[in-house]
């Protein structure tokens, strides 16, 4: 892929048309949902060759299925047997897809999602309460603890998600087409605790 | 109006609360912790709906979800719902409820008529009447049986609530919160386990909010108060009030409803209705208690008789008397327990009647009839006397004056949820009942659900049962539920006792359903004699009742009509959901445009800006076209936007297009084993079209795919099949050819396309490119490249063309695409460049003989497309061998052509069928079928595409088209399906 | 139904996707049409255990071979078809 030079085309962000910021449904609630829309984020899928799998991939050790790894802000979560995501906000996609390709060189193909995978950050207390909405993943901490990852489906929509912390944090990655239909979801299933939508 | 019937002090409800509503529009007060039915019975409100099929009088037998008779409507206009049981309903301030199922009133309700003439309407009455004439269904005997025989009406407008949908696991679920529920909730808890503990109440504790029980010195509710906030207090523990568990399904999955907000007039503010729970649990627990039955007899039905446990439950909990002068009737020591209960609110028994000889009932003090029996209720719409007689006689020696008769038939385990997986109850004489084998799977059946009535036995129960899931989960009890010091009222000692014998007056065995022992009787003789057969011949178990109250006695009925036993009988099939679920609590979230997701393209908010009209394909919004003010229909703007494109240049959102990014260095060698035609002499930088078939010789898909490295191709595929062409190779690699190194990962999201067509389009390009020589000669038909336009934006261009024109389609990532996007427009803007939409892309292609969805249906090989010569005979690919099946070889097969009307203003739709000149109209005759049509502004002419049989050649034949669905009929030429520019002159400009 | 993914953990029925019972190898490329329309038609179809293809295409897209029987839908092995040959 020729490099891109300096373009001056910005990145479109492809929650802003469904996701406005500020406080919704049951806000009185304690257990306030946070909904971060994620910016530029730059993603990469990495299947592994038969000559793989890769040894690191972004500097980090591939992870187990089911498991993420992340350092400096570079999150790399299993996606499948001998497939992986990067997900990150620390560079750009081209940066990153230079970088990685060049990395695994012959282990692994890479490919650019970063446009494709649209990201959000949900947190709070009443977030596997909401998921659980959706997935029949059992969220409960001591089952989907911080450091899991794995692509399930909500409402018929391929979701990947990563849970970050014990608050607990997760991130969402959905098709980029269905950010309406996901975050109409997210507002529906959330109302009933309250959500704040912050600002990307 | 004063409540008559409440006793001053006593039960559970807060009389500094009093609610105000109404039934039937009349004005009624309960208080809070009141039922619907518990109110209207403290009102003396008696007479509370009509039955299904013989509208007779109904009052409240019960004071649970088996209520077979008081369905009542609730609330009005678009919130209205039927068929909801009184005994359920908890009151509310305004709460508007009526009785239904009667016409005019429920006083007086003309067909009550039915039951002069119930003779007729006997068991398989509807199988027997409504047979002929055939024509006669819909328009007489449907509307008469639909007035007849319908439950509540339905609310006609759209409902306003919200429902929800929402999973949770746990370790064991718990069925059900009285004795055993409750010691078994606490059991599995303090050893850590994950429990969710169910109730179908507003409240936890089960029989032990409605019977007389003291546990350890403290009364009932001090010990379930203590119980359920020590429940409460653990985070391993999630509590569900107000929640049915309706259904059992595999692999320890439940299907649980709870009522969030029914008990409000509407639900608070961002608060669901009602959520439908689907619990994953490792092991599970049913204490759902026991179902009191009837003894049938007489007139069973007449408003003032009710369930012994019933009327207890209403003088306990909530202090209402079930009468005045009550007659007491039983076969266990229930019948002292209720004598003493109901005299604790005041109400009177003025006889106690006793199918046991040796009663065990001398100290109740009023006059007992042992060895008898309640033969007949007796009265108009309300119970006046009970016709008493010796059990077994045949004839009544004596009328007791009463307005109530409560009766005791013993209790039937509710074993509903237990069987829903297909196990059968065996029936347990011990027990006089139906129970289930201890081997459940992941379920155990504990307390009065396996037949256990006494409180200490239900504790142990529970608390045995939540050993033996501890155990099963690899943990084990910590501390025991240590009870107790138990003083419960008189029970047991049952004598089974199921029916009177020639009792004068209808004996109801199923209330809801209206059906009697004489039903049952019948249906035997019909020779309907098993217990699943009658259930169908009389409809008894049937609807939401599913026997919860009467299925032991319509056992015993059958048994005695058959000379068998009631384990031989058996009962029928309890199906899932055990109690009515709302269908809006099934959809959730998922109704009007999100019933399924959307998709949309990173363009979409442009294509809405400038008057797009949108049309849905698969789950894609896609622009059907632009409506400019002035253009009267789509018609004249895909005109407009056809000619504007062959004219000059169009530009097309493809974004929708399946594209799999296709890797590794065996990834031609895999797409040849995909496609029909070859892939790994492809040149780097060249565009090539393929065509894939299923196994079976049928087109799959088709579309272009690119090579952009040694080892790298980029696959597009049609907007309908592209989930579908990925799990085919998924297939295909992880299955069939796991050796291949190749990897393949959808980027249908990852870019924004678009198609550029015309013959201005390359001059448009021109101006958006960096340093890319866009020349004929450097980038000719089918090359393929990567790119960057607009200063620096990265992009790929591929010169391929669906529309028949000079064209391109151009790929950017998609948060560049509606920059690329406006790009395009600004440079086309000399040219009047033109969006065009699905509908003039359609034209497009149909005049050029392009297959689309239409043709590709899956009953089509390549060869009927004309694509036949693509098969490579070098390799082999997915359906190579049976492609060449004798039937799909046969040249006589339809063969796709061009279609022309002679009459060029005669409209053509697909879906006609093609018959010959004079043909009678039959399918013996045809020739084939329209598959799509278009107007072609370039033609001026309707045109379409088709499949005639052998149609290849016969070119120039004339076949009427018959389009039976529009009643027209047209006649039409077949022509090449290359009707514009057959030479494709164009695309090499 | 629930099936327990060997990558993704026990999953619920609308993450999968079934085929239909365990084919044959596919057959030669030159075997001829009555292998292939073996191979494509001819399923045992048990009532009871069987092998049945599923594909985990709500989740980490594998193909799975499900031992299972029709009746009760007891799952009794679950297998990555790539680790199963």
């Amino acid at each position: 892929m020729p490099e891109a030079h300096s373009s001056s085309a910005t990145r479109a962000l492809p929650w802003s048309r469904t996701l406005r910021s500020g406080r919704f449904g049951n806000t009185g609630n304690p257990g306030l949902l946070l909904v971060r829309p994620l910016r530029d984020v730059a993603s990469l899928a990495v299947i592994a060759r038969k000559s793989g799998p890769p040894k690191t991939i972004a500097g980090l050790a591939p992870p187990e299925v089911g498991r993420l790894t992340e350092a400096e802000g570079v999150r790399v979560a299993a996606d499948g047997p001998g497939q992986w995501r990067i997900i990150t906000q620390t560079r750009s996609s081209q940066e990153l897809f230079s970088q990685v390709r060049d990395e695994v060189g012959a282990t692994a193909s890479v490919i650019d999602q970063s446009h494709g995978w649209a990201t959000i950050e949900i947190s709070g207390m009443t977030a596997p309460d909401v998921l659980a909405k959706g997935s029949s993943i059992d969220f409960h901490l001591s089952q989907f603890a911080p450091g899991s990852s794995t692509p399930t489906s909500i409402h018929h929509m391929a979701v990947h998600l990563c849970c970050i912390d014990d608050t607990p944090t997760y991130t969402a990655q959905v098709f980029r087409s269905m950010t309406g239909s996901f975050a109409t979801w997210l507002k529906e299933s959330a109302a009933t605790f309250g959500f704040e939508v912050e600002d990307a | 109006m004063p409540q008559i019937f409440r006793n001053a002090s006593g039960g559970q409800i807060d009389r500094s609360k009093l609610l105000r509503f109404t039934f039937d529009g009349k004005d009624y007060t309960g208080y809070r912790g009141d039922t619907l039915a518990s109110a209207l019975l403290a009102n003396g409100r008696r007479l509370v709906a009509r039955s299904f099929k013989y509208h007779r009088p109904r009052g409240i037998i019960s004071a649970g979800v088996e209520e077979p008779n008081a369905l009542v409507e609730l609330r009005t206009g678009a919130r209205r719902e039927p068929n909801t049981r009184a005994t359920t309903v908890e009151l509310f301030d305004g709460l508007e409820a009526s009785s239904q199922n009667r016409w005019p009133s429920l006083k007086f309700d003309i067909l009550s008529a039915n039951q002069i003439v119930a003779p007729f309407l006997s068991a398989g009455f509807y199988y027997k009447t409504f047979k002929w004439p055939p024509s006669f269904w819909e328009p007489v005997y449907e509307k008469i049986i639909r007035r007849a025989a319908g439950l509540g009406r339905v609310a006609e407008r759209a409902d306003p609530d919200t429902y929800e949908k929402a999973n949770a696991h746990c370790d064991l679920l718990v069925i059900g919160s009285g004795p055993a529920g409750l010691a078994a909730a606490l059991t599995a808890a303090r050893a850590g386990a994950r429990v969710i503990i169910a109730d179908e109440g507003s409240r936890f504790g089960g029989a032990l909010l409605s019977e007389r029980v003291a546990i350890d010195d403290k009364n009932g509710d001090a010990w379930t108060d203590a119980a359920i906030a020590e429940l409460e207090s653990m985070p391993q523990v999630r509590m569900f009030a107000r929640t049915t568990v309706f259904g059992r399904y595999d692999a320890g999955t439940y299907g649980l409803i709870e009522r969030v907000a029914d008990h409000f007039p509407e639900p608070p503010a961002h608060t669901p209705r009602q959520i439908l729970w689907r619990v994953f649990a490792k092991r599970s627990i049913l204490a759902a208690g026991a179902i009191e039955r009837p003894i049938v007899f007489g007139d069973n039905d007449r408003p003032g008789v009710m369930m012994a446990g019933a009327a207890r439950a209403y003088a306990n909990r909530y202090a209402v008397q079930a009468g005045k002068k009550v007659v007491v009737c039983g076969n266990s020591d229930d019948v002292a327990r209720t004598v003493s209960d109901l005299g604790a609110v005041g109400a009177k028994v003025v006889a106690v009647v006793d199918t046991r000889a040796d009663a065990h009932t001398a100290d109740v003090g009023r006059p007992i009839y042992r060895n008898s029996v309640v033969r007949r209720a007796l009265g108009g719409q309300y119970v006046q006397a009970a016709e008493i007689g010796e059990v077994g006689s045949g004839i009544s020696t004596e009328n007791v004056e009463c307005d109530a008769i409560v009766v005791s038939g013993g209790w039937s385990p509710n074993i509903n949820v237990a069987t829903h997986l297909g196990q059968r109850p065996t029936y347990n004489p011990e027990v006089v009942g139906f129970t289930m084998p201890e081997k459940l799977g992941e379920m155990t059946v504990a307390g009065a659900a396996n037949g256990v009535y006494d409180t200490a036995g239900c504790l142990q129960a529970g608390e045995r049962a939540a050993t033996v899931a501890l155990s099963a989960l690899g943990m084990t009890p910590k501390d025991a539920v240590v009870a107790r010091d138990i003083d419960e009222g008189p029970h047991g000692n049952l004598e089974a006792f199921f029916h009177v014998t020639g009792a004068e007056g209808k004996c109801f065995v199923d209330f809801q359903n209206d059906v009697t022992d004489k039903d049952l009787k019948l249906a035997v003789k019909e020779g309907y004699d098993s217990a699943e057969h009658a259930k169908r011949y009389t409809t008894f178990g049937m609807a939401t009742d599913q026997g919860k109250t009467g299925s032991l006695n319509g056992a015993a009925i059958l048994a005695d009509a058959l000379n068998a036993t009631i384990a031989d009988v058996g009962v029928t099939t309890a199906r899932p959901p055990y109690t009515p679920v709302a269908l809006g609590a099934w959809g959730g979230h998922a109704v009007g445009a999100e019933f399924m997701p959307t998709r949309r393209t990173p363009m979409h908010a442009w294509h809405e800006e400038h008057g797009a009209v949108f049309v849905e394909a698969g789950l894609w919004y896609r622009p059907a076209y632009y409506l400019r003010s002035g253009e009267k229909d789509w018609l004249e703007a895909s005109d407009r936007e056809v000619l504007a494109t062959r004219g000059s240049v169009g530009i097309c959102d493809v974004s929708t297009l399946g594209k799999i990014d296709v890797q590794g260095s065996d990834a031609g060698v895999f797409l040849n084993k995909l496609y029909i035609n070859g892939w790994t002499k492809l040149p780097v930088g060249k565009a090539r079209y393929g065509l894939m078939l299923r196994e079976d010789g049928m087109v799959m898909d088709d579309g272009t795919t690119s090579r952009l490295a040694e080892d790298h191709y980029i696959m597009t595929t049609t907007t309908a099949n592209a989930a579908g062409v990925m799990a085919h190779m998924e297939y295909c690699h992880q299955v069939i050819w796991p050796e291949l190194d190749v990897q393949y990962v959808s980027v249908t999201e990852q870019w924004a396309q678009m198609a550029i067509a015309g013959p201005k389009s390359r001059d448009v390009l021109s101006r958006i490119v960096d340093d890319f020589d866009i020349s004929n000669e450097a980038f000719p038909f089918m090359g393929a490249a990567e790119l960057t336009i607009l200063g620096g934006m990265p992009a790929r261009l591929f010169r391929i063309s669906f529309s028949g024109e000079l064209a391109y389609e151009l790929a950017v990532p998609a948060d560049y695409g509606i920059e690329a996007w406006k790009g395009v427009m600004a440079a086309g803007a000399p040219y009047q460049i033109t969006p065009y939409g699905l509908e003039a892309l359609g034209a497009m292609r149909i005049e050029k003989g392009h297959a689309a969805g239409q043709e590709l249906d899956g009953r089509t090989t390549a060869d009927d497309l004309g694509l036949g010569g693509m098969m490579s005979k070098a390799k082999d690919f997915v359906g190579k061998t049976l492609s060449g099946r004798p039937g799909l070889v046969d040249p006589m097969r339809p063969k796709m052509v061009g279609l022309r009307p002679t009459d060029t203003t005669q409209r053509v739709n697909a879906g006609a069928h093609l018959l010959p000149h004079g043909a009678e109209k039959v399918i013996a005759n045809d020739q084939g079928w329209i598959s799509s049509a278009a107007h072609s502004p370039v033609l001026d002419s309707w045109i379409g595409l088709g499949f005639v049989k052998n149609g290849r050649n016969r070119l120039g034949e004339r076949l009427l088209a018959v389009d039976f669905v529009r009643g027209r009929e047209y006649e039409v030429e077949l022509v090449s399906p290359h009707m514009v520019d057959p030479k494709g002159e164009k695309l090499h400009a | 139904m629930r099936i327990d993914c060997p990558y993704c953990g026990l999953r619920s029925i609308e993450e999968f996707t079934v085929r239909g019972e365990l084919p044959k190898k596919r057959p030669a490329a030159d075997a001829g049409i009555p292998a292939y329309v073996d191979y494509q038609y001819h399923d045992k179809n048990p009532r009871g255990r069987n092998i049945e293809f599923w594909q985990h295409t709500g989740g980490c897209r594998a193909w799975l071979m499900v031992e299972r029987d029709t009746i009760t839908h007891e799952i009794f092995s679950v297998t990555d078809v790539r680790e199963a040959s």
